[in-house]
């Protein structure tokens, strides 16, 4: 689904923060990118959804067959990626069911379907907030207006749900989540992933692996993948941090 | 025989006595047109001085009074001390209803009303109205020159309106997109205890528009609120002063003035509030947010506290800018386009606003305004 090839990037200063990466990650796997701060993990997530800040100087990147480098960031969303924020934007007076509904749309239209009608997108609406335990009155207020921490994140992933991406990276999704919060947030998470979809989980943290089982963890350092494995590197780098990674 | 006046209160004082008379409005037009002249406030120097009345000594020919001739109407005895501190004040569109003659307009708002409606003239050139309204009253004031087809150049308008205790006051205040008027209104409101005014105004572009206020908290716990909006594009300029006086101890008062610049459209706002000593337990809060949509615009803040006591929450804040890029990458990141996001950005930026006044019927009116000229500058 996705390759990553010596992928490189830099900042608007200069600075190169993805430092030839590769990755690949394929329909019906969880992946867990792990690594200290600074490391260029959350470059990573932007990166692949195109924000205008990286500029990728060489390497390649290919989703779904298609060049994900040549396609804006509304296309690539339309294409079925899904980023979630490590700290989602507030945006008061955009309603936030009504921004939901539009996103759902303009992923619809560029699929070449009809706009989706209220008693589908409502339905949508009404089980996705029961299985996220999230208030109603949640619906009608700005997108993230207001929003706990906890919430913000459950909102993420409501929109991660109405808008079934093929590809979801989610950056830090734990952060800043109480306990019970991250259990339904997973459960979430869990009830999303299917044989033709894709995870990338962006953590410090064991905890959000408990909840969520990745298949693939990979240790990114210095703008590199130094090291993969399975679910038990996330416990060893529990126990031992990333010093003793060359 | 005309007499030459130096003083501009001596001149108000004579003309007001005099009364309107059609062969002064040569001297009137003149006094205009020099008056425009005189342009707008300069960065660093004026700019928050409101046009001193100092600048109208510089007017050549000079304003001139008239012989005394009739007296003017009887002002009745509970709004005539306001209206002489009024007159006095250092504001142009304070004065200028008085200066060109005008006799007042009374208003006497009864206990009983209900959320009565009433229309200030905002089509006329000059209208002074002085409103009182009665302990208890509701009342919604409209103030707006949107009616389609009046070409107005000028207009100097002044309203003062004291409001007794536990009445509610809704004020609306419109200014329709109007290439070629310059607009000044002043309003001084004075506010009794368990009072409140709510004011939401807004500006879709005329050539030069200036709104002052003076609002007193006069009675404890009264509440002055207002929002005012400015969608400007072209060369139109909109620049608003606001003060306001917390005199009585638990009065709370809110300023939110946001503007929206396009082509070389510019705009002030200068805000402040004191708090006098003694008054304990009250809020204040001053916000300014200016979108700066083109490299031509100018916009000016200016939010000011002066704060005379140490048991009080005051908060003043301003923002300039462009659109968040931040939220602009957020929606797309959803699958909006660019142009959809920036559209969205612009208008919930508009609609933030209008939505933290309460809802009403005329409230209505300022969305669908607001609306109207939002698809006006940024058509789909």
């Amino acid at each position: 689904m996705l390759k990553i090839h010596n992928l490189k990037c830099q900042i608007p200063d200069g600075t190169e923060i993805l430092k030839g990466l590769d990755l690949e990650v394929k329909a019906g796997e969880i992946h867990a990118i792990m690594g200290p701060n600074g490391a260029g993990k959350s470059t990573l997530s932007r990166v692949l959804s195109g924000h205008p800040d990286f500029s990728v100087t060489s390497g390649t990147v290919s989703f779904l067959d298609q060049n994900l480098l040549e396609l804006d960031v509304s296309a690539r969303a339309n294409m079925g990626i899904f980023m979630g924020f490590q700290y989602p934007t507030e945006i008061p007076g955009v309603n936030n069911l009504q921004f939901m509904r539009m996103a759902v749309d303009a992923k619809r239209k560029y699929a070449g379907l009809e706009k989706i009608s209220d008693a589908e997108f409502l339905a949508l609406i009404d089980k996705w907030t029961a299985v996220l335990e999230m208030d109603t009155r949640y619906r009608e207020r700005g997108v993230n207006e207001g929003f706990s921490g906890g919430e913000k994140k459950r909102n993420e992933i409501l929109q991660m749900a109405v808008m079934q991406p093929k590809l979801a990276i989610l950056d830090e999704t734990d952060s800043g989540v109480d306990i019970d919060a991250l259990r339904i947030i997973s459960q979430g998470i869990n009830n999303l992933m299917s044989p033709d979809k894709a995870i990338i989980l962006v953590t410090h943290y064991q905890r959000l692996l408990d909840l969520v089982k990745p298949h693939k963890i990979h240790v990114l350092r210095a703008g590199r993948i130094v090291l993969s494995g399975g679910p038990e590197l996330a416990l060893e780098l529990e126990k031992r941090g990333y010093d003793w990674i060359d | 025989m005309a007499l030459e006046l130096t003083s501009i209160q001596e001149i108000v004082l004579a003309n007001q006595a005099a009364g309107y008379s059609p062969q002064w409005e040569p001297v009137r037009t003149a006094f205009l047109s020099q008056l425009q002249k005189i342009g707008m406030p300069k960065p660093r120097s004026s700019a928050f001085f409101w046009v001193p009345l100092s600048l109208l000594q510089k007017i050549n020919p000079k304003p001139t009074a008239v012989p005394k001739a009739a007296p003017s109407p009887v002002v009745p005895s509970q709004v005539a001390p306001w209206t002489v501190q009024a007159q006095t004040q250092n504001d142009i569109a304070a004065i200028l209803p008085a200066l060109l003659a005008t006799s007042p307009l009374f208003i006497d708002v009864k206990a009983s009303a209900d959320w009565q409606v009433i229309s200030l003239d905002g089509d006329s050139s000059y209208v002074h109205t002085i409103a009182h309204v009665a302990s208890g009253a509701k009342v919604r004031f409209l103030w707006k020159n949107a009616t389609p087809g009046t070409a107005q150049v000028f207009s100097a308008q002044r309203l003062d309106l004291q409001v007794s205790e536990q009445a509610e006051v809704e004020i609306i205040e419109i200014i329709a997109e109007s290439p070629t008027l310059s607009a000044m209104r002043h309003a001084h409101i004075e506010i009794g205890a368990n009072a409140s005014v709510r004011w939401l105004g807004l500006d879709c572009g005329a050539q030069l528009s200036r709104t002052s206020v003076d609002a007193h908290l006069c009675g404890s716990e009264a509440v002055f609120e207002i929002r005012a909006l400015s969608i400007l594009d072209q060369s139109a300029q909109s620049h608003r002063r606001i003060q306001v006086y917390h005199e009585a101890p638990g009065v709370r008062s809110e300023q939110f003035v946001r503007h929206v610049l396009l082509g070389s459209s510019q705009a002030s706002c200068d805000t402040l509030v004191e708090i006098l000593k003694g008054v304990t337990a009250t809020k204040a809060h001053q916000l300014v947010n200016s979108l700066l949509l083109s490299p031509d615009v100018k916009a000016s803040a200016k939010p000011t506290l002066i704060i005379h006591n140490d048991e009080v929450e005051a908060s003043h804040g301003t923002t300039c800018g462009e659109l968040d890029a931040m939220q602009l990458f957020y929606l797309e990141s959803r699958g909006l386009s660019q142009a959809d996001s920036r559209q969205l950005l612009l208008n919930a930026f508009v609609r933030a606003l209008i939505e933290t006044h309460p809802t009403s019927p005329a409230s209505a009116e300022v969305t669908q305004f607001a609306q109207a000229t939002m698809q006006r500058r940024f058509p789909e």
